[in-house]
């Protein structure tokens, strides 16, 4: 398959929602994003799979507006969102689970997850997401009044991703769910992803466990220091040798 | 005792407070109402510190200077101006604001210990110009200051000042609770916590970051304000770099990130000496070792250490896990 070639050109359903077109991101003088460009189709899930430092987690921050990157474009629902500020861009509907979970330490369950509804000024709606996070997250009912430093790995991302989901976005970029969990939860955080998928959210997954992302996942694209060097549905790709020598643990 | 009478007994330490403040100065002397009054006034810059610091997580020690400009202003205002007094106070809250707001603006790329720096800067900047614009402030002189008076009822004694501070101070101190309750301070306590979290929630970091410096210098402001009717008199050494680390200390002995806890620190700092009076010499030294003893074993401040406990005994609110942090 060519370098970049995009799902979206290969009769894949649903319009893109998200357009990256050749981003370039540099951290100081170092670059980071060599060029790339990729699309998430309306209702998908796609996943972005690479070693470490090829620039996964810097293209989610490019999209998302923490560090915005310096060429190329990114274009959301038809609008360029490339150089807005990351408080902006949320408010379009982009939700950002960050590697590292990113969480208010000192503040309950409970209040983090009101401030992933920060953007949203009806209490109602509020209300009901929260109603629908505690559904997906049970434990997260269970600890609202624990403070969320005081939780364990596994609870924290939960909470981290419960957190996105209620501000309702179009599209949730993940990164990393899985990192540092264990198996069990690893399977409990999938399915999970699974259910905010078919509750109607589009995905942009970040992993490393290229097996488990697959598996969920409809298009992937892999990324070698910071260009994308393969990419397909992901059916074709746990087929592809490369893929399955370099990410799959296959010899 | 179960949860629901727990919950009823919330607002009872309230209403008995209350009630003791209305009625305290029927038993006590004019000293006691003299110094009660002074602590309204370090409750109200101990709050605005508190939103800024234990809140919004920016340290500051530019505290000294705001209460110099809200109480120069008022100063100036009434003394050279004539204006009445209610517009003094008003006019300087609202100007020392806009001088958070603007002090906020340069500030918005420091943090912790570099913030400190920057706004310890801004403290000696503005105690110099109280000593070298002598047209305005009569420099080294000081100024005087005539009591309030609204339509011409003058709060000219100890009594009436003591009633003039407890309803303002108590008004603040409600708006305080609301605002921290809302958006605003979810916004504040976000960015204390994690900025970067805090502006992928959909938080305006510049904006909220200086709209707590205003609110900040407001409540101080209002403080300086009303401590120059007060007292009568502004000496402008007093308006050192020193007062400003005083108010801080008031907020982390009380409790960052608590109104309560701007209360009790602005109690311990101002009665306890009072209470220590009669150690003579030793004042000094037995003072120090309290406060010493008070973070070491009250490491969440004297809030903090009530929360705790209210927890674990009582099983109400939620246990503190680290010290509320000054910057990071």
């Amino acid at each position: 398959m060519p370098k970049g070639d995009s799902p979206g050109t290969n009769g894949a359903p649903g319009q893109s929602l998200l357009t990256v077109d050749g981003i370039e991101t540099f951290y100081g003088g170092i670059q980071a994003l060599k060029g790339i460009s990729f699309k998430v189709p309306a209702g998908s899930i796609v996943a972005l799979l690479g070693a470490n430092g090829a620039g996964k987690s810097t293209t989610l921050k490019s999209i998302s507006g923490l560090v915005p990157p310096l060429r190329g474009t990114v274009a959301f629902a038809g609008r360029r969102i490339d150089g807005l500020p990351s408080e902006k861009i949320v408010r379009m509907g982009i939700s950002h689970v960050p590697e590292g979970r990113e969480l208010f330490p000192e503040l309950t369950v409970l209040e983090n997850l009101k401030m992933g509804a920060y953007i949203r000024t009806d209490k109602r709606e509020t209300q009901r997401g929260l109603e629908r996070v505690q559904a997906h997250f049970p434990i997260l009912a269970e600890r609202r009044s624990q403070l969320a430093g005081t939780l364990s790995g596994g609870e924290q991302q939960m909470l981290a991703i419960g957190r996105a989901v209620m501000a309702q976005p179009k599209l949730m970029l993940l990164d990393e769910p899985s990192l540092g969990l264990a198996p069990m939860l690893v399977e409990e955080i999938f399915g999970i992803i699974g259910e905010i998928h078919a509750s109607g959210t589009t995905i942009l997954l970040v992993e490393q466990n290229a097996n488990k992302a697959l598996s969920v996942a409809d298009y992937g694209y892999v990324l070698e220091t910071g260009t994308i060097s393969l990419a397909g549905d992901s059916q074709q790709l746990l087929q592809d040798d490369h893929v399955r020598r370099a990410y799959l643990g296959h010899r | 005792m179960g949860m629901k009478t727990l919950e009823r007994l919330k607002g009872l330490p309230l209403v008995v407070v209350g009630v003791g403040l209305l009625a305290l100065p029927s038993f006590v002397d004019n000293y006691i109402l003299y110094v009660m009054t002074r602590l309204f006034v370090y409750v109200l810059v101990a709050l605005g510190l508190n939103l800024l610091t234990g809140y919004t997580g920016q340290v500051s020690l530019g505290h000294a200077a705001f209460f110099a400009i809200g109480a120069y202003t008022a100063a100036v205002l009434a003394e050279s101006w004539r204006w009445p007094s209610v517009l003094c106070v008003v006019a300087a809250a609202v100007f020392t604001a806009v001088v958070g707001y603007l002090l906020g603006l340069p500030c918005l790329r420091l943090s912790g210990l570099y913030l400190a720096m920057a706004t310890l800067g801004f403290t000696l900047i503005v105690q110099e110009m109280l000593l070298q614009l002598a047209v305005i402030t009569h420099g080294s002189e000081g100024m005087k200051v005539r009591p309030a008076s609204i339509l011409g009822f003058t709060f000219d004694s100890d009594y009436r000042k003591y009633f003039l501070l407890l309803v303002v101070t108590t008004s603040m101190l409600i708006v305080a609770r609301n605002l921290i309750r809302g958006r605003t301070g979810r916004a504040f306590l976000a960015i204390r916590e994690n900025e970067r979290a805090a502006e992928a929630m959909g938080v305006n970091l510049a904006q909220y970051k200086t709209i707590a410096f205003a609110i900040s210098a407001l409540y101080t402001g209002l403080a300086g304000a009303l401590s120059a009717f007060l007292v009568g008199f502004l000496d402008p050494q007093e308006f050192s770099v020193f007062l400003s680390i005083q108010f801080i200390t008031i907020i982390i002995l009380g409790g960052l990130g608590s109104l309560l806890g701007s209360v009790l620190g602005a109690g311990f700092l101002i009665i306890l000496p009072e209470l220590l009076a009669g150690l003579d010499v030793w004042q000094a030294l037995v003072y120090g070792l309290l406060m010493v003893l008070t973070i070491i074993f009250m490491p969440y401040g004297l809030s903090g250490a009530i929360r705790r406990h209210a927890y674990r005994w009582l099983g109400v609110g939620v246990e503190p896990i680290v010290p509320r942090r000054l910057g990071h």
